[in-house]
């Protein structure tokens, strides 16, 4: 089910709806760059011991089912952003002009899982990941790469390297000290490309999707990685995926949209199951 | 209703000298008699020159005359068993002859026998609230990885808004300021950075997963296995003093 004012992308979507929009007046950007998937195997990533989803994949035979209880019971990631801070809306995040997305999934990604765990909204800063890992340069990236580090080191509050925030100044011991505390802590589930089998690769992340579970999802075709939060049934047995972009909540629906068809399917993605629990 | 001493000499004699006494039967309502009307017995036979003896099982709730040698009562709905004793004086004035005869009175619709009373079992002892710090809290632990079988009505337990509203309604506020104390944690979580209620709560032993722990400190609490249903664990959260 679609939500209110909420942009549906598919083939025939006007592409300056999606492809570096303006939104309230700024030019919003992408940054995902096609993982090298000969250099970057799945399983490369130590993090990552798992290289299949180790889970049965929920057949799409109950997804409707599974969908109507979720969304007669408010149970779909999406409501439990809703509310998930202190009773209001989770901001989206916002990249802000920067080729950063693929960091900004990620955290997108632990923001919901702390949610889910009802742990108090802590913004976190998707720009500490990126600039570490290139070394303070805008350039794209894919989102395993931002989930491993996380995975090693966390990402921190804004408290501690605020929000689209460049400056070297950040880099400290208690900000790395900080994001220990939102470190993925259960190995996350490294999906391989879909190039081999794609409807594999959209069972996965519908059956993660229903179970709740966040998933970091990279398109080529975007050159944008965004967090998939909700498996939606867009007509009977056509499925899409509700995604929480990285260009603020003034993009389409409160910052989420709905990929259908061939634009639902991902290059790339990831999933991380647990953090840490922590208040701070 | 005549109590008698004269009883046992007349159950030793009658046995002797019955063949020389007369039979005496009793007229008795032949059906049910309807509640609050007199029944009379008379005696059925010659019983010139014998002393009669009424007797009715239920005295304590009976109401008894005896005049001309006939029985006279009401009582409340039930039935009544009558018993008739007639001696008699033998013609040398010192024998004595006694016969036995008895019928039963119905008075309105017999009450069938009132069925046992099922012993009220015990009331168990409230269980001891499993997070020893004051207020409502609750803890669901599960574990990712089953998460897809999980059948999708426990799966709501975790996510339903409803729930977590409910729960927001009625736990106590967190130490964090933000957040009430229910959380909602895979068994693996690290949970080195809150606070001790809920690292202590995590290392209590679980026989199962997906496992909960309702607690309302000092009052009582329960920790098991989680419900089947958002129903189920609702029910089981109000039960341990949850709304």
């Amino acid at each position: 089910m679609l939500r209110p004012g909420e942009l549906v992308i598919n083939d025939s979507t006007p592409t300056d709806l999606y492809m570096e929009p303006l939104v309230g007046g700024e030019r919003k950007s992408h940054g995902c760059v096609p993982r090298n998937w000969r250099t970057h195997p799945a399983g490369c990533y130590a993090s990552a011991p798992l290289t299949a989803i180790d889970m049965p994949l929920i057949p799409r035979s109950e997804w409707s089912a599974r969908l109507r209880d979720k969304v007669a019971t408010k149970s779909l990631l999406s409501d439990i952003r809703l509310t998930g801070n202190n009773e209001q809306i989770i901001p989206s995040l916002d990249q802000d002009g920067k080729g950063f997305c693929w960091a900004h999934s990620s955290t997108s990604a632990i923001m919901m899982l702390r949610a889910v765990a009802n742990l108090p909204y802590v913004g976190l800063s998707a720009y500490a990941i990126a600039c570490i890992i290139k070394s303070y340069r805008d350039e794209g990236g894919w989102g395993a790469e931002s989930m491993d580090f996380v995975t090693q080191r966390g990402v921190p509050s804004e408290a501690f390297w605020p929000m689209q925030s460049m400056s070297r100044s950040n880099d400290k011991p208690e900000t790395w000290a900080n994001a220990a505390l939102h470190k993925v802590t259960e190995g996350w589930v490294d999906m391989a490309s879909a190039q081999y089998d794609r409807n594999l690769t959209f069972d996965q992340v519908g059956t993660l999707l229903l179970c709740n579970i966040p998933v970091v999802v990279d398109f080529s075709w975007w050159s944008h990685s965004v967090c998939a939060i909700d498996l939606v049934e867009i007509s009977s047995g056509s499925f899409g995926l509700r995604i929480l972009n990285s260009w603020g909540d003034g993009w389409s629906d409160h910052g989420m949209g709905v990929l259908e068809g061939n634009r639902a399917i991902p290059d790339g993605s990831v999933a991380p199951r647990v953090t840490v629990a922590a208040a701070a | 209703v005549r109590r008698t001493l004269f009883c046992l000499p007349v159950l030793l004699l009658s046995a002797v000298l019955a063949s020389a006494a007369p039979k005496v039967g009793i007229v008795a309502p032949a059906g049910p008699v309807e509640p609050y009307k007199l029944v009379e017995l008379i005696p059925d036979g010659d019983v010139t020159g014998a002393v009669l003896f009424w007797d009715v099982d239920r005295e304590d709730v009976a109401d008894v005359r005896e005049y001309g040698g006939k029985l006279v009562f009401t009582g409340p709905p039930g039935t009544y068993r009558i018993k008739l004793r007639i001696v008699r004086i033998g013609p040398d004035g010192k024998t004595l002859s006694g016969e036995t005869q008895r019928a039963t009175v119905v008075i309105g619709t017999p009450t069938p026998p009132a069925p046992p009373v099922p012993p009220v079992p015990p009331v168990p002892p409230p269980n001891p609230a499993p997070i020893p710090a004051d207020g409502f809290r609750v803890l669901v632990v599960y574990e990712t990885a089953d998460l897809a079988k999980m059948p999708p009505a426990q799966q709501q337990i975790l996510f339903s808004g409803p729930v977590r509203s409910y729960l927001n309604s009625v736990c106590v506020a967190d130490p964090d300021g933000k957040t009430k104390a229910w959380k909602i944690w895979d068994k693996d979580t690290d949970t080195s950075a809150v606070d001790r209620t809920w690292q202590d709560a995590m290392k209590r032993p679980r026989a199962s997963m997906p496992w909960v722990i309702i607690s309302n400190h000092p009052k009582g609490g329960y920790e098991g296995p989680l419900p089947a249903s958002t129903d189920e664990f609702m029910a089981l959260v109000k039960k341990c003093g949850g709304g």
